[in-house]
């Protein structure tokens, strides 16, 4: 069976066989020795080809937080079934055309740069978004029309709050 | 010598403050907000008093209440850290007239390089060399047409400022008037003053400040420099002692230049002078902190000096260590500082709870932070949660070991920035000294990933994913997958 590890843009896939009742992996059809060690404490150790390494890692779902040696990467495992059906979920759903600005960080709503009927284009800054003293502007991924702004300024928000509804160009008339 | 002392601030300066006063044999009294109870300045402190509320404002800023705690607790003395009150010339003369002795510089020095404007007046008439800008804050209008008049790009800058905070830089006249007002309230949230006034913006600075001491009979020695130009968003993020740009002759007239400004405007206790130096190496006076820096352990490492000690010795009449202005370094220092931000999402703030923490040891590494696990970071505070610094004979030594410490720090619970720090540190120009303010700006190359790190990294996950798959292979789970592949399938049909 093949398992699937996608890291931002970077897919590696693993495949599980097992011989003789033992499971193995393989990476890249070379099979993987190694030994993989619960320290406590979400800490790992991991013997792979004589190469050791600690690894940190906390689960969430099928996303795996791991910190190897000072750096940082986000993991979601999935094996092939789960990306069936997965897949299969994604193509069969009505897409909708909407979609929804949220807030990436507490803090509180600085200024409200757009209002509701208003034209906007892909990087246009929307909100600015105060979070431990720092302003941060909120950027639209996508051009559209803004259909509702749902906060007022000077409010605080928690992280992904709707702070704005995007409708698609053709959608308002 | 003080008795006891009170530590008006909180995190990684508070218990590094404290701990020399441990050595020094002068008891501690702390202050923390509701959510700072579980922090280790509380606990490592010999008394801690509550000050009751959440915010800044209502702890760490007010300053009644620290005024109360003093007489309650008999602390002589005061000192504020960095941040919050240290540079705020009112309470230093409040604690003077209610007879206790604010740990840092008289008042009215406070006053005079707490107000950007003046401090630069005050600089040229000493003979030191500014950046060119107004002289005074300037309202819109006026100060648009001032930029105009000596050519973009300028930066705009908060006249109470400090620390990157209400600073915007403006590259043409279109743009002037967002960044104004944005410089105008981020200015006014951070310090209460929202009036900002205008620079010439150099292009290729380097950021190069002087640590200064000065004692009550008006010597002024300094300790040589530290760079700073590894800077995030004006935000310093990697400093070291000595900078790769000084020679003895430049180091020789900006420790000069920075004795002088510390003179002209009468100083006492522990200071720095920035300078900004630019490709010709010509420096300019930037401004003075009036206080201890986040980046004074590079200083410490480099001289043997302890400077909250001389802050200590000056402050109760006692005489500094060193008479004289330090001619050489001991060996190289590196310090990074480690904020609870993600840098694989733009550096956004990462609050959350602290669930492991294990600080790096080895040769060499001195590790300042004040969070445990089992501590929140919030984002009512700074993000900055730790300070590493390395110490080596060299700079390339100073810098592998820096890289070999943040590998071994284990943090769970929220984002840090380590990962970026290390990219920087293992980074050809950044090795070879050859870099300026806009380093981070100018290297995209900084947010790759090591993907030989990845595939392991890919490995444990999928073996924990196999794990859980097996620990779970008997439970009811596993009939969650045939009804949705019913339901999958009907609709396949359907449509």
């Amino acid at each position: 069976m093949k398992i699937f590890a996608e890291i931002q843009d970077v897919l590696l896939t693993f495949e599980q066989r097992e011989h003789n009742g033992t499971k193995l992996l393989y990476l890249d059809r070379e099979p993987l020795d190694y030994e993989f060690l619960t320290l406590g404490n979400n800490r790992f150790s991991l013997i792979l080809n004589q190469a050791s390494t600690l690894l940190q890692i906390v689960q969430e779902n099928d996303l795996y937080h791991i910190h190897i040696e000072g750096e940082y990467f986000a993991i979601r495992v999935e094996d092939e079934h789960m990306r069936a059906l997965r897949e299969l979920v994604a193509h069969s759903a009505v897409t909708q055309g909407e979609h929804t600005i949220r807030a990436p960080i507490p803090g509180l709503i600085s200024r409200i740069l757009v209002a509701e009927g208003q034209k906007i284009d892909a990087g246009d800054p929307l909100i600015i978004l105060e979070a431990m003293k720092m302003e941060n502007e909120i950027r639209s991924e996508n051009e559209g029309t803004i259909k509702n702004v749902l906060v007022d300024e000077g409010k605080p928000v928690d992280k992904d709050q709707p702070l704005l509804i995007i409708a698609p160009e053709s959608d308002v008339k | 010598m003080f008795k006891k002392i009170l530590i008006a601030n909180r995190g990684e300066i508070a218990l590094r403050i404290a701990r020399t006063c441990r050595e020094m044999g002068v008891r501690t009294v702390a202050v923390y907000s509701d959510l700072d109870r579980k922090s280790p300045h509380v606990y490592f402190a010999d008394e801690a008093y509550p000050l009751g509320g959440k915010t800044s404002l209502d702890t760490y800023l007010a300053q009644s209440k620290l005024i109360d705690i003093c007489r309650q607790s008999g602390a002589q003395a005061v000192h504020p850290g960095y941040g919050f009150l240290a540079e705020n010339s009112e309470f230093a003369a409040k604690m003077e007239e209610a007879g206790i002795t604010f740990i840092g510089p008289p008042a009215d020095a406070i006053a005079l390089m707490g107000s950007k404007t003046a401090a630069r007046q005050r600089m040229i008439s000493a003979g030191v060399p500014v950046v060119p800008g107004t002289d005074r804050p300037m309202p819109e209008e006026e100060a648009k047409k001032y930029s105009e008049e000596i050519g973009f790009p300028v930066l705009i800058k908060a006249a109470a400022g400090g620390g990157g905070k209400g600073m915007r830089r403006v590259d043409k006249s279109g743009e002037f008037r967002a960044a104004y007002q944005s410089a105008q309230r981020e200015a006014a949230a951070a310090f209460g003053d929202s009036q900002v006034y205008i620079e010439k913006f150099l292009e290729q600075p380097r950021h190069i400040e002087f640590q200064i001491l000065a004692d009550n009979s008006g010597l002024v020695i300094h300790l040589g420099e530290r760079e700073c130009s590894i800077q995030r968003r004006h935000q310093k993020i990697i400093e070291e002692a000595p900078s790769s740009l000084l020679d003895a002759d430049l180091r020789e007239r900006m420790g000069q230049a920075a004795v002088k400004a510390a003179e002209a405007c009468g100083y006492r206790n522990a200071g720095t002078i920035e300078f900004l130096v630019d490709e010709h190496r010509n420096f300019y006076f930037l401004e003075m902190n009036t206080r201890l820096q986040v980046e004074h352990p590079v200083t410490e490492m480099v001289t043997g000096l302890d400077l909250v000690r001389e802050q200590l010795l000056i402050a109760a009449g006692e005489s500094m260590t060193l008479q004289k202005s330090v001619p050489c370094f001991i060996g190289h220092a590196v310090e990074c500082r480690i904020y609870a931000e993600n840098p694989d999402n733009n550096f956004a703030p990462s609050p959350g709870m602290i669930h492991h923490i294990r600080q790096p040891g080895g040769p060499g590494i001195r590790e300042d932070s004040g969070i445990a696990a089992g501590n929140e970071i919030t984002l009512f505070y700074d993000p900055m949660i730790s300070k590493l610094c390395a110490w080596a004979p060299d700079r390339l030594g100073a810098i592998n070991r820096m890289i070999r410490a943040l590998g071994e720090y284990e943090l769970q619970g929220i984002h840090s920035t380590i990962p970026f720090l290390i990219r920087v540190l293992e980074h050809p120009r950044f090795r070879s000294g050859d870099f300026t303010t806009k380093f981070i700006a100018e290297e995209p190359g900084l947010f790759r990933k090591d993907h030989a790190k990845l595939k392991i990294a890919a490995l444990a996950a999928v073996i924990l994913q196999q794990r859980e798959k097996e620990r779970t292979k008997f439970s009811s789970s596993s009939n969650d997958y045939t009804s949705k592949w019913k339901i999958i399938n009907r609709r396949e049909i359907l449509d």
